[in-house]
């Protein structure tokens, strides 16, 4: 029960700290200040802020944020800063000035995670080996891969010698090509999906049809001269351009709501342990 | 990091306001219904179709990381599936590419089991971290499902390139095939290669419609009504653009960068 409560607790405290992150303004909202930068000096900033112009000095807790072209304004430092930007200079908050502590904590806890999955192995194939599973001889193959694997990772960083020669076995010559190869059966994979789609098989079979059709024809110049006699708007081209550009991101915007919606009833469903199924209890 | 501004701030807290009444409203006893997911419906289906072939049924919970919420539904799908394995006594097969789903999968199939008492039909070596590269994993699980002959596969979770290097070899040995992801990208290529596929919300609505718990069905409504409420505003501010007050709507909702 207390490790369910520890669990809940260190949950909520986490994800309250990560809430609080994203919508407290990262300065200080009456004690900022906003315009364009006139010219930056080792202690201060000068900036056009509306009619007037203001000095900030560089004190150690002044965060600096410009405005890009889109998207959210960037953290920077006073050095990467031109005349000209527009930027927001205010005293930290100090909740945004621990997320990278907090970030490579999470990062340690996965690396972590890596050990966890490793013991699993060692112990699933070593119990292969002492029980003489069936083909409990590959359970061999990955006690001499682990092996070779730790040798190949030592040796990636040396210049030469065996370790680097293992490096080189392990990594370019087996793992790459069959990576490489594993890609390209993609290729075929995609032809044979793509011959069952268009089977026409009921309406939707045949809307999807229609529209891959006009699509695929839309992009070549068969296209443009397969339809040259008609209006610019009704040409293959112009209904490609339509339905990728239109109709389909109607369509991705529509469930990109639901999916932003659906992410945060979920995520608050974790964070005050509401959860109820899979690793939490039933009501 | 990105910050939140004053509109982002309103439209969280009303949301969430949403969700958490109707959550709570669920859980005082309010009946809440939500439409049907054929995807989720049919895997009953197809445990039976595993337990009637007398082969085992595989399980694959993404290629994404453990915090991703599609991973984390996925893993509430599993306890499903394993439940429904153990009330019919078939083999559950779960491979995947994260270590630290192994653990994680193997207790929720212990306990599935358990609790269905067929304890002593779990086996720890079924839940298997086959490789960390997502096509090393595929390739390792399409030679599984080749090896095993199993005859039903779920695919649920966060999926990359390889969804289609892991559903048609499934196709070929004639597996009955469910699948789920958010990845907008790779849903055609489970359209096209699986018998039913969930898709991109329903994946997180999984949990609520398999357990059919209060607590998640009102989570789901309040989810509907933050949509509602989305697709209000967005009607409210085509209406104000098309009769001229687009510089009001824009100062109201913010301009979009």
């Amino acid at each position: 029960m207390w490790k369910r409560r520890l669990i809940a607790i260190v949950t909520f405290l986490a994800g309250l700290y990560y809430f609080l992150e994203f919508v407290v303004p990262p300065t200080i909202p009456w004690q900022s200040v906003s315009g364009r930068v006139l010219d930056v000096t080792p202690t201060e900033i000068r900036l056009q802020s509306g009619a007037e112009v203001r000095s900030v000095g560089l004190e150690k807790k002044i965060l600096i944020f410009r405005q890009r072209v889109s998207g959210t304004p960037e953290r920077v430092e006073p050095q990467s800063l031109s005349a000209g930007d527009t930027v927001t200079i205010g005293p930290s908050t100090y909740l945004s000035d621990g997320i990278v502590n907090v970030n490579n904590f999470f990062i340690v806890l996965s690396t972590m995670a890596w050990g966890m999955g490793l013991i699993s192995l060692w112990l699933q194939h070593s119990t292969a080996i002492r029980k003489k599973s069936p083909e409990w001889y590959g359970s061999i193959i990955f006690f001499i891969a682990m092996v070779a694997g730790c040798i190949a990772g030592y040796g990636s960083t040396a210049e030469a010698g065996w370790t680097k020669k293992t490096y080189d076995v392990v990594f370019n010559y087996v793992l790459r090509p069959a990576g490489s190869t594993v890609f390209s059966l993609l290729a075929f994979y995609m032809a044979s999906a793509a011959y069952r789609a268009f089977k026409i098989k009921s309406r939707e079979a045949l809307l999807m049809m229609a529209s891959a059709l006009i699509v695929l024809i839309g992009q070549t110049p068969f296209g443009s001269w397969l339809t040259q006699g008609l209006p610019e708007a009704m040409r293959l081209p112009a209904v490609a351009q339509w339905i990728l550009y239109i109709a389909n991101s109607g369509a991705v915007r529509g469930m990109w709501f639901g999916m932003m919606l659906g992410a945060i009833a979920v995520g608050l469903r974790f964070w005050l342990s509401l959860e109820r199924g899979a690793y939490f209890d039933m009501e | 990091m990105e910050h939140a501004n004053l509109q982002i701030l309103i439209a969280i807290v009303v949301v969430t306001f949403l969700i958490l009444y109707c959550i709570f409203s669920a859980r005082a006893g309010r009946k809440m219904h939500i439409r049907r997911i054929p995807g989720l419906s049919e895997i009953d289906e197809a445990v039976g179709r595993a337990t009637e072939m007398g082969r085992p049924a595989l399980f694959h919970p993404g290629t994404g990381q453990i915090q991703d919420i599609g991973t984390l539904s996925a893993l509430g799908v599993l306890r499903h599936v394993a439940g429904e394995c153990a009330r019919m006594g078939t083999r559950l097969i779960v491979t995947t590419a994260l270590p630290v789903i192994v653990p994680i999968a193997e207790d929720i199939v212990k306990q599935a089991y358990e609790s269905h008492g067929r304890g002593e039909l779990f086996r720890a070596e079924d839940i298997r971290f086959l490789a960390a590269q997502g096509d090393q994993l595929a390739l390792a699980t399409a030679n599984l499902m080749e090896r095993e002959q199993t005859a039903s596969h779920f695919f649920f979770g966060l999926y990359d390139y390889t969804s289609l290097l892991l559903t048609e070899p499934g196709q070929r040995t004639g597996a009955m095939q469910i699948a789920g992801t958010d990845q907008y990208f790779q849903i055609p290529f489970f359209i096209t290669s699986c018998d039913y596929t969930v898709i991109g919300e329903e994946l997180y609505a999984a949990s609520a419609y398999l357990t059919k718990e209060s607590t998640m069905l009102g989570s789901l409504v309040g989810q509907d009504w933050g949509k509602i409420l989305i697709i209000s505003i967005i009607l409210l501010g085509a209406i104000a653009v098309t009769l001229g007050y687009g510089d009001l709507a824009t100062k109201i909702v913010g301009e979009y960068k």
